[in-house]
């Protein structure tokens, strides 16, 4: 523009002065470091939480919490880790990355978009206020299940009021993403040329809108029946508890889906960038995103093999649990075809992904063996569970979250983070993430339940290695909170592309760092 | 707000077509179960 003219309703400033700037902001930067600053310190809270846990389990015996407190430690840990760290990490990631890569200013609805993030601390503050109560936090899982969640005391309201919440702010993100990527793409990119990132949070959204409001919907008939003298799941006015586990998992199986797609839009945005070469098979892995998604609405019994259906039911429910094989099969393949004969580099981001593809794969075979009814009965409520799912979220979807950090963040500060840094960190992760995990493989078969204070003798050896294991783990991530911290202060600058075989608009088009309002002119996609 | 330049490319009838049919979405799947369970 020659000639340039303010108006009212004319953005090209940087951000406002001061505190206010980050209770106030509409944009999508701001708002996507909000989202990852805040799923940071939950991770850490969780972590801490998760430390009480392992200490715990250090020693056969009762040596540091009471049984009661262990148990609020479980259900705190899985409601903080995946409402607040997980899903608030992608969030974060999506509100950076979606409008940049489809070459949109922003997000559609800003303002909701502030509201999505701002509400999110009350209800966290909601739910950590319930460890100072007389009758202790929520202590039955984050499962919920009636009857034994309604001998929750005081906290049960704020448990429910908190799932509200987050239900609430998880929708109106969803709703904002689907409505940005539906309306506000750069001329000439069509759906199938967006990147895989953007596809994956794109499904994603629409499997939050389809199960959190499920999920509201449970939690509030929980709270109908403790406070209002409904009988939805109690058995002796007409209710049925089992009716809450099939909603519960209806919710609860897309749920973990949501924690995984996004990891492998990252995945696939990453694996072609250091293997230079372009990622095989793109349209096959939108339409594996699209599969998985589908499949997911129809598996959720399979958490529930051994409350008792009719065996049709069981074979039915462990069918299409083995068929999403399938298409994270295809992913598989694509991701190891994409870097067949490439020009591989080891990068930070490169290492977490790859650790990534194997570390989930592992946990994906894990899921395959407790799709086989007969063997479920004797796996279900132990330890395999425990490892199988800590394989899939923890070396899987934080694996990736941090790929992305390492990936993104020099794109987003303008500064390169440390290499050697992050190589130590993505070691020392590596292989105390298994330390921690893989022995509960060998606990579990070993008919050790999951969700107890204390266990038989048989399992110390092993309880005292994944201990170790997870202190260590966890320590290695205050030398991540380092890396962000020193990447954020400063640093080697940037380049605008940032890595060698980076591809996409926002590598492409923007500068690293991008201006605090990018894309206010169209890009032209060709 | 967004700039007047992106004002043109914000498909805005759009996006609320999108927002109100999704928010429907949402709430029909909230209350459905209820609604469906006390009407039995």
């Amino acid at each position: 523009m020659s000639e340039h003219v303010a108006t009212h309703d004319d953005h090209d400033h940087g951000p406002e002065k001061g505190l206010m700037r980050w209770v106030r902001t509409t944009n999508h930067k701001d708002i996507g470091t909000l989202y990852l600053l805040f799923s940071l310190l939950m991770f850490l809270i969780g972590g801490a939480m998760a430390m009480v846990i392992r200490l715990e389990l250090f020693q056969p015996g009762m040596q540091f919490v009471d049984p009661q407190f262990f148990n609020s430690m479980t259900t705190m840990h899985a409601l903080i880790m995946v409402f607040g760290a997980v899903m608030p990490a992608f969030v974060g990631l999506a509100n950076w990355l979606v409008p940049m890569m489809i070459g949109a200013p922003d997000m559609a609805l800003p303002r909701m978009n502030n509201w999505s993030f701002w509400i999110l601390p009350f209800g966290f503050a909601m739910l950590l206020s319930t460890l100072f109560m007389e009758g202790g936090a929520p202590a039955a899982g984050w499962t919920m299940y009636p009857p034994l969640v309604l001998q929750t005391q005081d906290a049960f309201p704020f448990l429910i009021f908190t799932v509200h919440i987050l239900g609430l702010s998880s929708i109106m993100g969803a709703i904002n993403i689907v409505a940005t990527i539906l309306n506000m793409r750069a001329p000439g990119m069509s759906l199938m040329k967006m990147p895989l990132f953007v596809w994956t949070w794109f499904i994603t959204a629409y499997l939050l809108i389809a199960v959190m409001p499920v999920f509201a919907g449970a939690v509030t008939m929980l709270l109908t029946d403790q406070y209002f003298g409904t009988s939805f799941f109690d058995a002796a006015g007409g209710g049925d508890p089992v009716l809450f586990q099939h909603v519960f998992w209806f919710f609860g199986h897309p749920e973990v889906y949501i924690m995984i797609l996004p990891a492998f839009g990252i995945v696939s945005a990453i694996v072609p960038t250091f293997a230079r070469k372009p990622l095989f098979g793109y349209s096959s892995m939108v339409y594996a995103t699209a599969s998985i998604a589908f499949l997911s609405f129809i598996v959720w019994a399979h958490h529930m093999f051994t409350v008792g259906m009719p065996v049709a039911g069981e074979l039915f429910f462990m069918y299409a649990t083995m068929l999403i094989a399938v298409p994270t099969g295809v992913k598989v393949f694509n991701w190891v075809s994409t870097m067949w004969r490439g020009s591989m580099t080891f990068e930070t981001p490169m290492l977490f992904a790859l650790g990534f593809i194997i570390l989930f794969t592992i946990g994906g075979f894990s899921g395959l063996m407790l799709a086989i009814t007969p063997v479920d009965f004797q796996y279900h409520d132990t330890y395999f569970v425990v490892a199988h799912f800590h394989y899939v979220l923890v070396s899987g979807a934080i694996f990736s979250i941090m790929a992305a950090a390492y990936y993104w963040l020099p794109k987003w500060t303008g500064n390169m983070y440390d290499e050697r840094l992050g190589k130590i960190h993505f070691w020392l992760s590596t292989i105390f993430v298994n330390v921690l995990f893989f022995p509960q493989h060998f606990l579990g078969l070993a008919g050790m339940p999951r969700r107890i204070p204390d266990y038989s003798l048989q399992f110390a050896d092993w309880n005292m290695v994944s201990s170790i294991g997870g202190f260590a783990f966890g320590l290695t991530q205050l030398l991540f909170c380092y890396i962000v911290y020193k990447t954020i202060k400063g640093g080697q600058k940037a380049t605008d592309r940032v890595w060698e075989g980076a591809t996409g608009l926002e590598f492409e088009k923007l500068s690293s760092p991008p201006p605090y309002h990018s894309f206010t002119e169209a890009p032209q996609v060709k | 707000m967004m700039a007047d330049s992106q004002e043109h490319r914000a498909n805005r009838r759009g996006i609320w077509i999108t927002v109100i049919l999704l928010a429907l979405v949402a709430l029909g799947l909230y209350l459905g179960p209820m609604l469906m369970k006390v009407l039995e």
